[in-house]
């Protein structure tokens, strides 16, 4: 049996009244590629929300690498190796590309009294460079990110969670608002980092895309984990097909 | 060289200001952190070099450090206290602030009262008291260190964490950010370097009130530290110096002062909202890429890396 590296125990977040994450228990093991798929609303992003610290759960637990993170602040959470991207992209507009991917670099500086150190530290240029290339922005190495199209800022938010060096990396729909063209180089860019043993987490409204990249699957309606399991087998689930088309279709 | 008092009282008041106007670009500039009280640390500052020195027989230079150490420490605590607020609601609570120090001043003997406190020694330094203009050496001698700790602040990590905050502090959490941190040390930034010109305020001008650290002089401050750029070091320079130098040139404007700061500010707000010197603003992009069009003139074989060195705005 592989390890476990993130598990949630009857996770709840209760917006008042209405739990937009409820008895919530899902389990990534190391170097798994697990998909997260719901419809609108199904409490996707308040999960990611939860793991990464910027909402407080309700109840339950959130344990990563044996160690329980519910009530650690984002910062700590992400200096623990946890990286996110966002739906709703993030940059730092007004900064470069470069400058993006190079604060992120600077994580271990931001503790204790380290962060008085010059931050145009060789090994984080070089660090910032490469992951650039990797993530084939060095076009727009200097360009201030307001300038950059979607589908660049989507990549850039991915490497700039790269920099972080991540145990687990959360993937906030990735490909939501993106041409077929751009969405084909996030599905590359996605398998490369799997093939590096990074365990992702994988949420997506893509549900073909979903099914084609992830290891398993957890299927999230009004935020309850509905179905969970290899991707072939969720996506013929009956409960599945009524969450996202109708009772009518599932019959 | 005959310099008449009048100019040597408005270069010292320009530089004097200046330093809470660089302060306030640590704060507001750099971190994003709005603070409409930077007057009540200039008080802070001035308060508490005047009663060390004055009923301590504390020397200038301790009197110094101790304003800077004790209004930083207040700046501190008030960002610790308005660290869940942002924006307008932090904008008021500053206000808030600035209005009880006034009061405190106003109401406490130990701060001259209504009267004000009164004798406040010059400094002696090696028995050479400093007044005229070996004082403004002193005060651009300050600002000239506020600025080099400034310019360290933007050249070490801190200074990224603070424009990662002042851009994203959602984003800048999920990169290991510890934004609570970054914004209370923003403060205390901003506030001791207040602190700091309060003194330097104290003891050239020997007599203080509680009225020269009300609302309306954190407006000025804001005046001058968006008119010069939010985000520069020099143009708190500028900022002070416009500020400082309009009414004096233009009469009239002295009776309306106050409305001649808010007009000032929205002006700037509509037409230049980077001020003159920020580091996005017109003057400084022309400034740089006439830089870079003469390096490129120096050697041209070399173009592609000048290129790429010169679009780097880090």
């Amino acid at each position: 049996m592989e390890k476990i590296l993130l598990k949630t125990v009857n996770l709840t977040k209760d917006f008042g009244g209405i739990k937009a994450v409820d008895e919530v228990n899902i389990e990534v093991y190391k170097g798994e590629l697990l998909g997260i798929i719901g419809p609108n609303g199904a409490g996707k992003t308040t999960l990611l929300n939860l793991i990464t610290g910027i909402l407080k759960p309700t109840k339950g637990k959130i344990i990563f690498n044996e160690r329980e993170i519910q009530g650690m602040s984002p910062s700590a959470i992400a200096r623990m190796g946890i990286a996110r991207t966002f739906q709703i992209v993030r940059p730092f507009k007004r900064l470069s590309v470069f400058e993006n991917v190079l604060i992120a670099c600077g994580y271990r500086d931001y503790q204790g009294f380290s962060f008085i150190k010059k931050w145009k530290n060789d090994i984080y240029i070089k660090k910032a460079e490469s992951l650039i290339r990797k993530l084939g922005l060095e076009d727009y190495m200097y360009t201030p990110a307001e300038n950059l199209p979607l589908g660049y800022l989507k990549r850039l938010e991915i490497a700039r969670a790269l920099a972080l060096d991540p145990k687990l990396l959360l993937l906030d729909e990735v490909t939501s608002g993106l041409s077929k063209g751009e969405s084909e180089e996030i599905k590359y860019i996605v398998k490369e980092l799997k093939k590096q043993g990074i365990s992702i987490i994988f949420v997506e409204h893509n549900v073909p895309l979903t099914a084609e990249l992830s290891d398993r699957i957890y299927v999230l309606n009004f935020g309850r984990v509905i179905a969970e399991g290899r991707p072939e087998e969720v996506i013929r689930d009956k409960k599945v097909i009524e969450a996202y088309l109708g009772e009518e279709y599932a019959a | 060289m005959a310099l008449n008092e009048y100019v040597i009282t408005l270069l010292s008041e320009i530089g004097i200001y200046a330093i809470a106007a660089l302060g306030l670009n640590v704060t507001w500039g750099y971190a994003g952190q709005v603070n409409l009280g930077q007057a009540a640390f200039i008080g802070i500052g001035a308060m508490t070099s005047a009663i060390l020195t004055l009923h301590y027989g504390a020397p200038f230079w301790l009197a110094l450090l101790l304003s800077w150490i004790i209004s930083m420490v207040i700046g501190l605590l008030l960002g610790l206290v308005s660290i869940r607020l942002r924006y307008d609601f932090l904008a008021i609570s500053t206000i808030g602030f600035n209005f009880i120090v006034v009061g405190v001043f106003q109401y406490h003997d130990i701060f001259g009262g209504t009267v004000g406190i009164t004798g406040i020694p010059r400094p002696i330094i090696f028995g050479f008291k400093l007044s005229g203009l070996s004082y403004t050496i002193l005060v651009y001698l300050m600002f000239g260190l506020a600025s080099i700790l400034v310019w360290w602040i933007r050249r070490s990590w801190i200074g990224k964490a603070f424009e990662a905050i002042n851009e994203d502090e959602i984003a800048a959490q999920s990169l290991g950010i510890n934004v609570k941190k970054y914004k209370v040390l923003a403060f205390a930034v901003g506030t001791g370097l207040a602190g700091l010109s309060g003194s330097l305020l104290a003891h050239f001008k020997t007599s203080i009130l509680y009225e020269d650290f009300a609302f309306s002089k954190s407006i000025e401050i804001i005046s001058m530290s968006a008119l010069g750029g939010m985000d520069s070091i020099l143009g708190a320079l500028v900022g002070s110096a416009i500020v400082k130098l309009l009414p004096e040139i233009i009469r009239p404007l002295m009776e309306i002062r106050l409305a001649f700061y808010s007009i000032l500010i929205m002006l700037v707000l509509i037409f230049m909202p980077e001020g003159i010197l920020g580091r996005r603003s017109v003057l400084s992009r022309q400034l740089n890429s006439m830089v870079i069009n003469i390096i490129r003139h120096a050697c041209k074989s070399k173009i592609e890396g000048i290129k790429l060195i010169g679009k780097d705005p880090t």
